[in-house]
């Protein structure tokens, strides 16, 4: 390997080039690693700080709430209950984006350890934490639930007696809780004849696979500061979160006042993946400040995040009928989610992931079940991967056992079974999505069929080696809308103002390349904003891997737009045709002459400046008859190579190969950091993480004892291929990518590890202890 | 995290004196008590940082047969010591198996022994090498073997008011020892178990192993050794002793391992390590 940085030098070259398609300086790059940039605890304040109290029980009824002696504490402002809140006139303390399940402090009933309880308001974050300590929360122990199949019987402890629609997004508009005991939602799909495929197949084959829940471990744990302004019953939040304009809704809604009456401003974030949705701790911050009548920060530990979003654990079936040739005529998948305490957006994530259950292929008969199911847990929310990554760790591990009872090649029988680009998925068509350019890409790297591993030498013969290759199609937030203002400066300088947030994606620098494309100037003139609900224009949100896709169309159109307006002042000055001017490379050209587009604005206004404004809106269509609408599909694939020590179970991933469908790459290094960043995230899911709960209790509530991967268990031959497929309705034909490596890292690993050593893991994370049990137990 | 009073103490002398006088503990490198602290399992409401110390007692000397460590060393000067590496490569190689660089530049060697971890990378090796920890305290100094110096979970012999002031390792030229870290879940992690064998290169030596995270102290001493490999060292005899090893230790179940899986572990890497330094049977690293 060379040891030359070529780095240097190719940046160069494209520093400040905005131009599609070529790597550009991260805008915000040189302020994060030399750590000056501001996250939302850097901000200068001036107020109260508060400290949580959490249950320290799983399930139970709040019996009394001393807090006398933490508000004897010099210091303490107010200590705040959820008896606090019920009572109060100005709040409706339930929030949710499905259901409005979930209290702002708990009320009445404590339904998983770490659940706020209380918040104690003091001058002092220490005194706040100390004071904490001295708040007695009295509880009537009830029996609590913490598995999802104990959940769902007759005679278990049941969590919500009921919960309201929130009504809020179109697609869980007609979403009602389940009759079944403990069940959030119920998605069903049906294709075809399942019981006749089943029928119909030469084997079918059955088996089970599980997935704990695990964190997000964003670096920057949460984060909010609010201010309530008595004199016009108004709030400032600043925060990180992903939905900006969804916490200022839900803050308008709780405290029964006008959307306009909440700012909500969003920093930077160091990392969100899914965690910083909805709403958070917004709501209880918000109210913490409207009791104190003055600003509330409320900074969190890592170790609080655990208590206070995760990612659903599930329990998955999965039942194939497959011909003896390899095709798969039948599949039933039945998922049930351990979503905790709070359904938060569970049931889309069952729905969404639901339809995607049987994975990447086309299959005439399927039949989905997929259940949320309240447990006495920390709520599970949205996390990278949207519960595809768990439902695709067993129907891509259940493909390989399937491939293993036919005796047919794994690659063979994806390939076989693929949905292709244009064709069917459950019965109707699909849009382009790249799926079989991605798995093709991946086994032209490693010439899957034209090679073969190479055993260890007879002395080394307790190393096996195997390899493994997984598949994933995964949808986008559906419909959703984002809108852009471009500001056009007299001076010719452009100011871009969306409600997306920067997460450590780099969509600020990706917006403004389109940007300085659309324009044709230099990407040194745009800035791009971080959010501020009250000069934003509204967003779904920053999820989904969609803002690339719907922001980057929003921006074309508010380009087009001010191409529109300053093609109509040249017209005016001029006197001649509309069609004769064009506006390109950052200049108004007519037959007359050409002008800068700066010029073209300060020659339109009096008063020593002037701004040209345009807007563009992007909105997506919902799903209707049996065609379920995705904005676009992302799609992606991993091959890994394993050696697995028979000995201690534990293996090294020798090589991977990582592929995932861009649409077109704006950036391709920014791309190829999103495929590695997701598969590097998802070594964690595959090698150690895990949330351990002994009863309703985490054990490893600490990034102490939760482990997620370290420089060192990167594989060192990694490979990443960015498939270009051109998305048809994408912003220059880009779509999203951040998501897709989540999902096939962990069966691909799996997979790998059967084939190297017999042993299938069937439970995540694959710890050498399961690989050591499974190669034991022949399993 | 509670504020609390910090003292920044020149001496050994001034540092104990503070210690009494307030009931308050020592932090060096900090990197295990202030995680405990931010974890809130200790919360102090004074403490005494011997930082300042490091001008006279962060130094690596060969001395009278022996390397002379002292307690403000840090992890990483000591990994990256020549005279270490010359004479006990084992050591090196085991500090750098110890968390990151970071934290071994800052964490030193009188705060990682004292800490007693059982999880502890180092503590079995020193052992193997019949290091002794040099303590100062309000009565004078006293010097004693790690073995007898670490007690059990978290617990050593320092009564209150003492500290460790230096390590003394002996210079054994023919002791060639091997120090096997098995990680379970990140190549960052406390070891699932680790292993450290010994041997002299002299006539009927006898093989030590010491191994970690697998009792109440991380200097699990196998024993019976002596016995498996009175007729000799065989993979059979060596597969014995790794047998003993496993059936001795006491593991606690966690995310790096179950009760079983520790236990087998115990002992295939004391298979691994005996096969290493006394080169019978085919490698298995």
């Amino acid at each position: 390997m060379s040891t030359q940085i070529p780095i240097i030098e190719q940046d160069k070259k494209v520093e400040k080039s905005g131009t599609i398609g070529r790597h550009t300086l991260r805008l915000d790059g040189e302020s994060k690693v030399t750590g000056t940039v501001a996250y939302t605890d850097d901000l200068p304040f001036e107020g109260y700080y508060a400290e949580v109290i959490r249950s320290n029980i799983p399930h139970g009824e709040i019996i009394s709430i001393s807090t006398e002696a933490a508000e004897a504490i010099p210091g303490v402002v107010a200590v705040v209950t959820g008896d606090d809140l019920k009572n109060a006139d100005w709040i409706s303390p339930y929030v949710g984006p499905a259901f409005r399940d979930q209290p702002v402090l708990a009320i009445e009933k404590v339904r998983y350890v770490g659940e706020p309880v209380a918040a104690v308001i003091a001058e002092r974050p220490d005194i706040a934490s100390l004071a904490a300590t001295e708040v007695v929360v009295e509880c009537n122990k009830l029996r609590s639930v913490t598995d999802v199949n104990r959940a769902r019987k007759k005679t278990a402890p049941i969590l919500h007696e009921s919960g309201d629609s929130a009504a809020v997004f179109e697609d869980l508009a007609t979403v009602h809780r389940s009759e079944e005991p403990n069940v959030a939602y119920t998605y069903e799909l049906k294709v075809g004849d399942i019981e006749k495929g089943f029928e119909d197949a030469d084997v079918v084959l059955e088996g089970e696979y599980a997935t704990p829940m695990v964190q997000h471990t964003h670096l920057e744990p949460f984060v909010t500061v609010a201010s309530y302004n008595v004199s016009n019953n108004s709030f400032k939040i600043i925060t990180g979160n992903q939905t900006p304009h969804f916490v200022r809704r839900e803050i308008a809604r709780i405290f029964d006042i006008p959307s306009s009456k909440v700012e909500v401003e969003v920093p930077q974030m160091g990392g969100a993946f899914g965690s910083r949705t909805y709403v958070r701790i917004e709501p209880l911050v918000a109210a913490l400040s409207r009791v104190v009548e003055a600003p509330v920060k409320l900074r969190q530990t890592s170790s609080e995040s655990f208590d206070t979003s995760v990612r659903d654990g599930t329990q998955t079936r999965v039942k194939t009928g497959v011909t003896n040739d390899g095709d798969v005529i039948a599949q039933e998948v039945e998922v049930i989610w351990d979503s905790g305490a709070y359904a938060d957006i569970s049931p889309r994530k069952v729905k969404k992931a639901g339809y995607t259950a049987p994975g990447a292929y086309d299959i005439p008969n399927v039949k989905v079940v997929s259940k949320s199911t309240y447990t006495n847990k920390p709520p599970g929310v949205a996390y990278r991967g949207f519960g595809v990554a768990q439902t695709a760790w067993a129907v891509e591990s259940h493909m390989d056992d399937v491939a293993k009872e036919i005796g047919m090649d794994p690659v063979e029988l994806r390939i076989r079974n693929i949905t292709q680009d244009g064709g069917t998925y459950n019965g109707v068509p699909i849009e382009p999505h790249g799926a079989p350019q991605c798995l093709q890409a991946v086994i032209d790297e490693v010439d899957w069929f034209g090679s073969e591993l190479k055993p260890e030498e007879p002395k080394r013969s307790h190393i096996k080696k195997g390899r493994g290759v997984a598949v994933t199609l995964k949808a986008t937030i559906t419909p959703s809308t984002s809108e852009a203002i471009v500001l056009l400066d007299c001076d010719g300088s452009v100011n871009v103002i969306t409600g997306g947030t920067e997460v450590g994606q780099g969509i600020i620098t990706t917006l403004a390349q389109i940007t300085a494309d659309g324009l044709g100037i230099g990407i040194e003139y745009i800035n791009v904003n971080t959010p501020n609900t009250n000069s934003a224009p509204f967003n779904t949100s920053t999820t989904s891997s969609r803002s690339t896709f719907h922001l980057g169309n929003a921006i074309l159109r508010a380009i087009d737009e001010l191409k529109g307006q300053l093609i109509d002042i040249v017209v005016e000055k001029q006197g001649i045709e509309s069609k004769e001017v064009t506006v390109e490379g950052g200049l108004v050209k007519s037959p007359l002459g050409e002008e800068s587009i700066g010029s073209v604005v300060s020659s339109y206004f009096v008063g020593g400046g002037g701004t040209l404004i345009g807007k563009g809106y992007f909105s997506t269509e919902a799903s209707s008859g049996d065609r379920y609408a995705s904005a676009f599909w992302m799609t992606g694939a991993t091959y890994a190579e394993v050696s697995v020590d028979t000995r201690t179970g534990k293996y090294t991933i020798d090589k991977w190969v990582n592929s995932a469908d861009c649409g077109k790459a704006i950036d391709p290094i920014r791309c190829e950091g999103q495929i590695l960043g997701a598969a590097v995230q998802a070594l964690g899911h595959t090698m150690s993480e895990e949330m351990v709960f002994e009863s309703g209790q985490q054990v490893n509530k600490s990034l102490l004892d939760y482990k997620v991967p370290a420089i060192g268990d990167v594989p060192k031959v990694s490979k990443v291929i960015v498939v270009e497929s051109g998305d048809p309705n994408g912003p220059h034909g880009a779509k999203g990518v951040g998501e897709s490596n989540t999902v096939t890292v962990p069966p691909a690993i799996g997979n790998a590890i059967q084939n190297a050593c017999g042993a299938r893991v069937t439970e995540l994370p694959i710890t050498p202890d399961k690989v050591l049990k499974a190669i034991e137990e022949g399993i | 995290m509670q504020p609390f009073k910090l003292f920044l103490p020149e001496s050994f002398e001034e540092a104990i004196g503070l210690m009494k006088e307030h009931g308050a503990k020592p932090i060096s490198g900090g990197t295990a008590v202030t995680t405990l602290i931010k974890e809130k399992i200790f919360q102090p409401t004074v403490m005494v940082n011997l930082r300042k110390l490091e001008k006279d007692h962060a130094f690596i000397v060969e001395e009278k047969g022996q390397i002379k460590i002292g307690a403000l060393t840090t992890l990483r000067a000591i990994e990256t010591s020549d005279i270490v590496r010359k004479n006990h490569p084992v050591v090196s190689d085991c500090l750098s198996k110890i968390a990151s660089i970071r934290i071994r530049n800052v964490a030193t060697i009188g705060g990682n022994l004292a800490h007693a971890d059982p999880d502890l990378d180092l503590p079995p090796v020193l052992a193997g090498l019949d290091a002794h920890i040099d303590i100062i305290g309000e009565e004078g100094e006293r010097s004693m073997d790690i073995k007898e110096f670490i007690q059990g979970y978290y617990e050593t012999d320092l009564k209150e008011g003492e500290l460790i002031k230096s390590i003394s390792i002996p210079i054994i030229p023919d002791r060639k020892g091997i120090y096997l870290k098995h990680r379970a879940l990140s190549e960052a992690d406390w070891p699932c178990v680790g292993v450290a064998a010994f041997i002299d290169d002299s006539p009927g030596s006898v093989p030590r192993v010491f191994i970690n995270s697998v009792a109440d102290t991380p200097i699990m001493q196998v024993e019976g050794v002596e016995d498996a490999f009175s007729e000799g060292i065989t993979t059979e005899s060596i597969d014995k002793v790794g047998e003993l090893a496993a059936n001795q230790c006491e593991p606690i179940g966690d995310a790096r391992g179950s009760v079983w899986y520790k236990r087998k572990m115990a002992g295939e890497f004391t298979i691994r390590a005996l096969r290493e330094i006394t080169g019978v049977g085919d490698s298995l690293i």
